[in-house]
């Protein structure tokens, strides 16, 4: 941890830091005592060849074998993407990098050195960031504390810094701005982490690892949650950073985007490398994308023929004022009978609230919402009664963690017969339902005395799904129904989606996957700042039309010949 | 009645309002650093009681710097039991605070029972004195109220602005604030979780030690079971009021000890017309005001009440 | 502040990154902090574990007892003695079991639901008082009509003095652990106002009540004991939240405590939960306090109620917020007390030594309902299998001793 280390030379360490104007990262690097990996390393032939280097590194978590004798590489001044499904050990391996996991055997240099961190402080001291998909600065300090908090000893300083520290915000506030300039990003010192956008707290974290004196950057997922523009902003970013000198391991299942960004790339399948370290400029991508799946019916889309009916859900005007974000702002959606409409957008741009509101759950400041001609606005009883089911983002507001599968099935029928007489629950028929219901929504293990939260993530979502679609719903809201599933349980809460509109329920997913609202979707809504900005049917679902929109700017059509305007055209578009 | 519109009752409501503000300081000073590291400690009252009689009996045999260095590490002792069972085991937070009262107040009853037989003498000290500062003190009302204190009151005082900086300029208040709002991203950062809330909660512990003795050796001079009367929980407003400030800790802290030594010296000029149980009232009536105005703006550090269990 | 229904605004749900690290909490929302954690009303509890939190208790007790030159053989059967010794014992033990389980099961209704009252000590004060109103009202009824009458009275004065905390809780979002505090204090003084004053018993010289008349006093069960016919009431009590916790409104309340923002989702009304549940914690504790005036003591006391309050709760938490758990755990504090007061007077062994094993044990319940515990215990077990297994399969051609063990030591997830 953060208190130990002479006064001394932490004071000097500060100066060098916060040099007026003349540092650089590079400098700061060496104010840190890190050697880059430029001159120290070029005279020894050996070291100046990786970066890093793991040999048969495996891990094993209870029965389950995370990394099976994976060998791994990262060559100085490269990107090197580590791509592959869920589960298949990517996080993993980044964590025994970075320090977090120690591996069960294997060895591992860095730089040329031999590497054993016993913890996270030991990686980032040797200079490894890992920079997670959950971002890991403190949201309620402003990114100038962050900076302060944590920050590893210098590397060769066996002496116990004093105790307590001293926080300087003027020179944190100064190392932040002095390193955002120099890297020409816009991140704001004194801003408090929770106000600021995803992709600027990203930014900020890369920022804070360099300013630790980071050698090699490990980015989990970075572009997981992010629009177009932004990803885009990441990328050259990232490309930046790698000219400079650092080094990058890449993790994400994003093929189009590593194109663009990654020199080299190896596929992990449940712990085993399957190509290593493939030139990318080479690759087949689409033979990639077969190797990380293994099974290449899982990439297929498979959309049935829905047939539009009557407006089942129908959103009007709904304005609302939020604590953090915008809101939303004169909202309005009209969703028919077998029609499933995406809504997307960069993450905090409305998204939580509208489904909210199109729940019951929030009361909008105006607008109404109604189901079937009923008004349900800001009742969740009244949307239940009409027939809404929601599968929320954060799947801790929709499971009872510590209640078992046959009493969290239940939740919505509890008093309902053959449940329950005169208001006492009957639990043999409780149990016979949910283990019927669980066998048909696939929940494994199907056993209904189970505690819900013993149950893996993609096995909790279905338990949600087999709750919220037992009786096909009127409306369905789904925000990230598959975020962090493996392939097959995303494949099964999708074809659920599909069910559900088959059955002529109106389905509204929200989500930032852009390949899964493709994939869904019949027509897009795109949202940002609280408003609509575009509508359109998805077919004409480009890039560079929802990079704009996203971003709030509008899309002129007149580049791209034969469009229809934006806003017309899509079923069912309210005006 | 002509009393309340004389100044001297209102110097020496204001004198005791100081006097009785000294162990809410220290108690809800060391609580504040606890729980804007997250750990909810409702068992101050337990850790109040428990100082309170060692620093008493300390005291009577060794003097008063090793009673209250005793009542101190008293406080920190049952700390020690909170951080293991809660910070290093996970055990509910509220029914630990809960079982470490009833401990304490059990303790030092049977202890002061053991040692007091009845209708036996009760150990006894003298209560600390006011420190004279010439020229200071004597100023008519501000410095007899504010400025002639017993010098456990001036170290209470003392400590308000070491833990202002503690919590705001330190490194290690950061840590403490980042382990309270969000112990995950901390732990990513690298911020040894489990340690900062362990020395917050000893902090906390040693600053309650430190609140029981001041009641024993600085109010009453002699100990009886649940001579705390509630001030642990009292505390606990304070700190809701107050917004987990160190400065307003002093001043909420003070606007309740001020309630209490009025309802004390009303008594003696209205006890005819006005029962004495409504004056007694009126400390607590304040902290109810105190508690729903505070409420309607507290925001609670996040995981306050929540334990840390790594999460990879 | 998502425990409140009208505010459980999803805002800060899109990164879940603190959910990880609230045992058993529902997500890192700010109001969380007060709220009871139902984990460990759900944790599934062994006979065998809440012994051994009962014995280590009494060890750390007999340690305490030796290191301040008591002997813990004569105090502990002394304990015993006073408890269940003879027919006198066991009633002061059920009568003292009798109120400390009625207010656990208000107290355990609050819990399971996420709120926590401390507030039975005013509740059960103010009950009391309701009893003693009823019975000068009703003094010439008969008692089959006033009997049941003051136990009502008893039951709506505790829940009146619970119905400020209570709306202040829903509406206002005010703490209740404190504001129920503060309401003890009020009730206590009350209680000492009235009788010092209006309801002095005029020559007495200690401040207590008149006598409750006898249309409203429950008559004694067992001849030469304290136990009165109030304990049959505690029965049906208990058979009632056993039935409640089965109930569909039970599970309501149930699920609202261990997640706000799901029951929220599926229309279940929080705010009327919170200020419910306090309320029938209200009603119990004030029933607690016509037991108290109408059975045991037929007048009311400065300190009518002990700290009956204050137990409840730890015989709540002790019994896992359950019928049977409550019962068992009732009637262990009951006898501790009981026992202890014995001890107190016939070996002058102070009797607050109760009070110090009781907490003793509830902190090692506290810690039982830890999960690291749980999982440290889990792979104790499967080792000490594996290795019985191994044993077993020793001597058996081509099985290696040890091999079983051996595969123990892969190193489980996370921590």
């Amino acid at each position: 941890m953060s208190s130990d280390a002479n006064p001394g030379i932490a004071n000097e360490a500060r100066a060098g830091d916060a040099g007026v104007g003349s540092g650089s990262i590079s400098q700061a690097r060496a104010a840190h005592g890190i050697g880059g990996p430029g001159p120290d390393h070029d005279n020894d032939g050996y070291a100046a060849a990786l970066a890093f280097e793991g040999l048969g590194v495996s891990r094993a978590f209870g029965a389950t074998q995370a990394l099976d004798r994976v060998d791994f590489d990262l060559r100085p001044g490269e990107i090197h993407a580590l791509v592959g499904e869920n589960g298949a050990g990517k996080s993993t391996l980044a964590k025994i990098v970075a320090g977090t996991l120690r591996a069960d055997s294997g060895t591992l240099r860095l730089f040329g050195e031999a590497y054993s961190p016993r913890r996270r402080s030991d990686g980032s001291a040797a200079g490894v960031a890992h920079v997670r998909q959950q971002l890991s600065l403190v949201r309620g300090l402003t990114v100038a504390q962050n900076i302060e908090l944590g920050r590893p000893r210098r590397p060769g300083t066996t002496a116990r810094r004093p105790w307590p520290r001293v926080f300087n915000a003027s020179e944190a506030r100064a190392e932040v701005e002095r390193l955002a300039a120099e890297l020409d990003l816009s991140v704001p010192a004194d801003r408090i982490v929770d106000d600021l956008p995803l992709a600027v707290r990203q930014q900020a974290e890369i920022l804070i690892s360099l300013a630790w004196g980071a050698r090699l950057l490990i980015l989990d997922e970075p572009s997981s949650a992010l629009g177009p523009l932004e990803t885009e902003a990441l990328i050259t970013l990232c490309l930046r950073l790698r000219d400079e000198g650092t080094p990058i391991i890449y993790i994400s299942h994003r093929l189009p985007e590593l194109a663009e960004l990654a020199d080299r790339l190896t596929v992990l399948r449940q712990g085993r490398v399957v190509t290593a370290g493939t030139d990318v400029a080479a690759a087949d991508l689409r033979r990639i994308a077969e190797l990380m799946v293994g099974d290449i019916s899982l990439l297929e889309v498979r959309r049935p023929d829905l047939e539009l009916g009557e407006v089942r859900l129908e959103a009007d005007g709904l304005l609302l004022a939020a604590e953090h974000g915008p809101g939303l702002r004169d909202v309005s959606l009209s969703v028919r009978a077998g029609e499933i409409v995406g809504v997307v957008g960069v993450a905090g741009n409305g998204q939580e609230e509208l489904a909210g509101v199109l729940t019951g759950q929030l009361r909008p400041d105006a607008g109404v919402v109604r189901i079937d001609g009923t008004e349900v606005t800001g009742s969740p009883g009244a949307a239940i009664g009409a027939g809404v089911a929601l599968l929320p983002e954060d799947r801790t507001a929709g499971l009872a963690a510590d209640f078992t599968l046959a009493e969290n099935l239940i939740a919505r029928r509890v008093a309902d017969a053959p449940f329950a007489r005169l208001g006492v629950r009957l639990r043999a028929a409780v149990r016979r339902h949910a283990r019927a219901l669980a066998e048909r929504f696939d929940v494994r293990p199907p056993e209904p005395a189970l505690r819900a939260g013993s149950l893996s993530g993609g096995n909790q979502q279905k338990l949600m799904a087999a709750r919220e679609m037992e009786r096909d719903p009127a409306v369905l809201v789904a925000a990230g129904p598959t975020k962090g599933l493996d392939p097959h349980a995303g494949r099964a809460i999708r074809d659920r989606c599909f069910e559900t509109a088959g059955r002529g329920g109106a389905v509204v997913i929200i989500s930032a996957d852009l390949d899964e609202v493709a994939e869904l979707a019949q027509r897009v809504v795109v949202l940002s700042g609280g408003r609509v900005t575009d509508r359109f049917g998805v077919e004409e679902m480009t890039s560079a039309r929802l990079g704009a929109v996203m971003a709030g700017l509008a899309w002129d059509p007149s580049g791209e010949a034969g469009r229809s305007p934006a806003g017309s055209g899509a079923p069912g578009a309210t005006p | 009645m002509g009393k309340l519109a004389e100044l001297t009752f209102w110097t020496a409501t204001f004198a005791g309002g100081m006097r009785l503000a000294t162990p809410l300081i220290f108690a809800s000073l060391g609580e504040t650093i606890a729980q804007r590291a997250g750990v909810l400690n409702i068992g101050l009252e337990g850790f109040m009681i428990i100082g309170a009689l060692t620093s008493l009996y300390v005291t009577v045999e060794s003097g008063i710097a090793v009673g209250l260095l005793a009542g101190a590490l008293a406080g920190a002792a049952l700390a020690l039991l909170m951080v293991l069972l809660c910070v290093r085991l996970n055990a509910n937070q509220v029914v630990v605070g809960f079982g470490l009262t009833i401990l304490g107040v059990g303790l030092t009853g049977y202890i002061f029972r053991l040692t007091t037989p009845l209708g036996g003498e009760r150990r006894q000290v003298n209560i600390l004195g006011e420190i004279h500062i010439p020229g200071l003190s004597d100023i008519p009302f501000l410095g007899e109220a504010f400025l002639s204190n017993s010098w456990m009151t001036w170290l209470a005082l003392g400590l308000v602005p070491i833990v202002w900086w503690l919590a705001q300029r330190t490194v290690f208040g950061l840590e403490v604030r980042a382990v309270g709002e969000d112990p995950d991203a901390a732990f990513a950062r690298g911020v040894n979780v489990i340690r900062v809330r362990s020395i917050a909660t000893l902090l906390s512990g040693l600053m309650a030690g430190l609140g029981g003795a001041a009641i024993t050796t600085g109010l009453v001079g002699v100990f009886e079971p649940a001579i705390t009367a509630g001030r642990g929980f009292i505390a606990l407003i304070v700190i809701i009021m107050v917004r987990w400030s160190a400065w307003g800790v002093a001043v909420g802290s003070f606007a309740f000890g001020l309630a209490d030594a009025l309802g004390t010296n009303l008594r003696n000029i209205v006890s005819d017309s006005v029962p004495t149980e409504a004056l007694q009232m009126i400390p607590f009536f304040v902290a109810l005001v105190i508690l729903v105005i505070g409420a309607r703006r507290a925001r609670m550090p996040k995981s306050l009440g929540f334990n840390y269990v790594p999460d990879r | 502040m998502s425990t409140t229904a009208g505010d459980a605004t999803p805002t800060d749900s899109g990164d879940t990154a603190g959910h990880g690290s609230a045992t058993g909490g529902t997500g890192g929302d700010g109001d969380g902090a007060l709220r009871a954690d139902t984990t460990f009303e759900r944790a599934t509890i062994g006979l065998g574990t809440s012994l051994l939190a009962v014995v280590g208790a009494l060890a750390l007790g007999a340690i305490i007892l030796a290191g301040s030159g008591q002997n813990p053989l004569t105090a502990y059967g002394a304990i015993i003695v006073g408890s269940f010794g003879d027919w006198f014992a066991i009633g002061e033990t059920l009568a003292r079991a009798a109120p400390l389980a009625v207010v656990g099961i208000g107290a355990a209704i609050a819990l399971r639901a996420g709120v926590i009252t401390i507030g039975a000590q005013g509740q059960l004060i103010a009950g009391s008082l309701g009893a003693l109103c009823a019975g000068f009202v009703l003094r010439d009824v008969p008692a089959g009509v006033a009997l049941p009458l003051a136990a009502v009275a008893g039951a709506l004065f505790g829940m009146v003095w619970v119905l400020i905390p209570a709306l202040l809780r829903a509406h206002l979002n005010v703490n209740e652990i404190l504001s129920t505090l503060l309401f003890n204090e009020f009730a206590f003084l009350l209680l000492a106002y009235l009788l010092n004053g209006p309801l002095k018993e005029p020559k007495a010289i200690t401040p207590k009540s008149e006598p409750l008349p006898d249309s409203v006093v429950l008559g004694d069960l067992v001849a030469s004991t304290r136990l009165h016919a109030g304990v049959l009431a505690v029965v049906v009590i208990v058979a009632l939240f056993g039935l409640w916790t089965r109930s569909t409104m039970g599970y309501r309340y149930d699920l609202f405590g261990e997640n706000p923002r799901l029951a929220h989702s599926l229309g279940i009304p929080g705010r009327r939960i919170i200020c419910n549940s306090l309320l029938i914690s209200g009603a119990l504790a004030g029933l607690a306090g016509w037991l108290q005036a109408a059975g045991l003591l037929q007048r009311l006391f400065v300190d009518i109620a002990e700290e009956i309050g204050f137990f409840g709760l730890v015989v709540a938490m002790l019994g896992g917020a359950r019928p049977l758990g409550i019962l068992a755990a009732a009637l262990l504090v009951g006898a501790l007390q009981a026992g202890g007061l014995h001890m107190q007077a016939t070996e002058g062994i102070p009797a607050s030594l109760s009070d110090v094993i009781q907490a003793l044990i509830l902190l090692g319940f506290a810690v039982r309902y830890a999960p690291q515990i749980a999982a440290i215990a889990r792979r104790a077990v499967r080792s000490i299998s594996e290795s019985l297994s191994a044993v077993a399969a020793w001597g058996r051609p081509g099985s290696a001793p040890g091999s079983a063990p051996g595969g123990s030591q892969k190193r489980p997830e996370g921590s």
